[in-house]
């Protein structure tokens, strides 16, 4: 398996001792009092001046993408906020109808067992049948709007704007509302296996993990071409916490796993902008944290998340 | 629980439907005498002329008094009263402001449990009772229950 640790910022510089542009304003002041208007450039040095604008072009490019996307993510969440919160009304009601209507029918059926001899009537016989069935629906009923009310519960945690302060946080919980709302991606295709350890609480903004973990979740979800397996482990080592979501998917080629950390996808237009990893690793690392990717293409891929225990920093 | 009258409970939400739903849950589970109110004005002119033991009040009313200021004038009124906000908004700057000026007995959000909001209804019963006991003997004073 292909190992790669993550890189930060500084490592990902490389730094000679003066910069293409110092070197050009040093030999601009050599000459500056020559008559000539014209300055003998070395050619190497042009290449590497025209590489550097060349690279930093791509940062700034980079960068515009990641605002965009922050923006559209910030307007994204606002909007399922207010989703969350016009969905939550109707389904207010709903659920406490579905309530009343399980009462009644227990009551219905008080009611007409307490006339014994009526049970011999054919009518009444019918109308237990009917009240019978549409227990049964109640029941179904009942099952789906508590799936509705999970995942508003899920989506409303999620997006809550005024809670990006630090909270001592269950990372299994975390994981599990991660798990709720990328059900749809999951279900029926994928089985997840889950390796809870036991780790201790961690101080940290429970959305922001959440989010990190839904995006590993779903690229696992999307590696993985028909039926698969995704593994979610967590445990405690030394002075940090690990948690790692393996899929079975087509894995990661070397040559791209240098890359997938940066703006990159191999997901077609429309699927994934190729940024939320990076953005993934900027939160894990603002909390003194690391994610690192294990991969085998054909086999699948480990994306281990380290976090330590008392992560110094974290607020946005 | 005391041989008294009924207990009477007011509920004020905008929302059709969640009146309706509320209005049977009580009906159905309860012998409480129910007020409802989809508007602030109207349930304003209620707490003029009746007892109101216990309010239930959505949050947000739209183009209205909202549920707060509402709450807060019944607590001008009728001090002992005891003043919930069942709401879909979740916003902790309102919470924090709702259960110190209002003196809100609980907050609780949408979707609610049945079984939770009629357990809860009860215990705020149950503290009403007390309270106008120990206002009777005169050891609460009226005063301060405003404050």
């Amino acid at each position: 398996m292909t190992k790669l640790k993550s890189r930060t910022a500084e490592q990902m510089t490389n730094h000679v001792e003066k910069t293409p542009l110092e070197e050009l304003a040093h030999l601009v002041e050599k000459h500056k009092d020559e008559a000539s208007q014209e300055i003998p450039v070395p050619q190497q040095l042009i290449e590497r001046i025209l590489t550097a604008a060349h690279e930093t072009d791509e940062h700034l490019q980079r960068a515009q993408k990641q605002l965009m996307q922050s923006e559209k993510m910030a307007t994204l969440g606002q909007m399922m906020a207010g989703i969350a919160h016009e969905i939550n009304t109707p389904v207010a009601s709903i659920n406490s109808n579905i309530g009343l209507f399980t009462r009644s029918f227990e009551k219905i059926r008080m009611l007409m067992d307490s006339k014994k001899m009526l049970k011999e009537d054919r009518q009444n016989r019918q109308m237990m049948r009917i009240i019978t069935t549409l227990e049964k629906l109640n029941h179904v009923n009942t099952t789906a709007c508590s799936r509705i009310v999970q995942i508003s519960r899920s989506l409303r945690d999620f997006t809550r704007v005024d809670e990006m302060e630090l909270r001592e946080t269950d990372l299994h919980e975390a994981l599990e509302s991660a798990l709720v709302l990328a059900h749809h991606e999951i279900k029926r295709r994928i089985e997840v296996i889950r390796e809870y350890g036991d780790i201790p609480k961690c101080p940290c903004c429970p959305n922001q993990l959440s989010g990190v973990f839904l995006n590993l979740i779903i690229n696992a979800s999307h590696a993985i071409e028909g039926k698969g397996k995704i593994f979610i482990k967590t445990f405690k080592d030394e002075d940090a916490i690990k948690i790692q979501v393996t899929d079975t998917g087509k894995g990661i080629p070397p040559e791209h796993l240098e890359k997938i950390f940066g703006v990159f996808t191999t997901k077609p237009p429309g699927k994934g902008t190729g940024l939320g990893l990076l953005i993934c690793q900027q939160i894990i690392e603002k909390y003194n944290g690391k994610i690192e990717v294990e991969s085998e293409v054909g086999v699948g891929s480990t994306f281990t998340i380290t976090l330590p225990t008392q992560p110094k920093s974290g607020q946005n | 629980m005391e041989d008294k009258a009924k207990y009477t409970v007011l509920i004020l939400d905008d929302e059709p439907n969640v009146l309706t739903s509320l209005n049977a849950l009580l009906d159905s589970e309860t012998d409480y005498n129910v007020l409802a109110f989809a508007s602030s004005q109207e349930a304003l002119e209620a707490i003029q002329t009746h007892e109101i033991d216990l309010a239930i009040v959505d949050y947000l009313m739209p183009g209205d008094l909202n549920g707060i200021d509402f709450l807060l004038t019944l607590k001008q009124k009728q001090p002992f009263s005891i003043r919930m906000i069942l709401t879909a908004y979740a916003d902790k700057e309102n919470v924090i402001k709702a259960i110190n000026e209002v003196g809100l007995f609980k907050y609780l959000e949408k979707p609610w449990n049945n079984a939770d909001l009629l357990e809860t209804i009860r215990e705020g019963l149950e503290k009403r009772a007390l309270l106008k006991q120990l206002a009777e003997i005169q050891i609460l004073d009226v005063n301060e229950m405003k404050r």
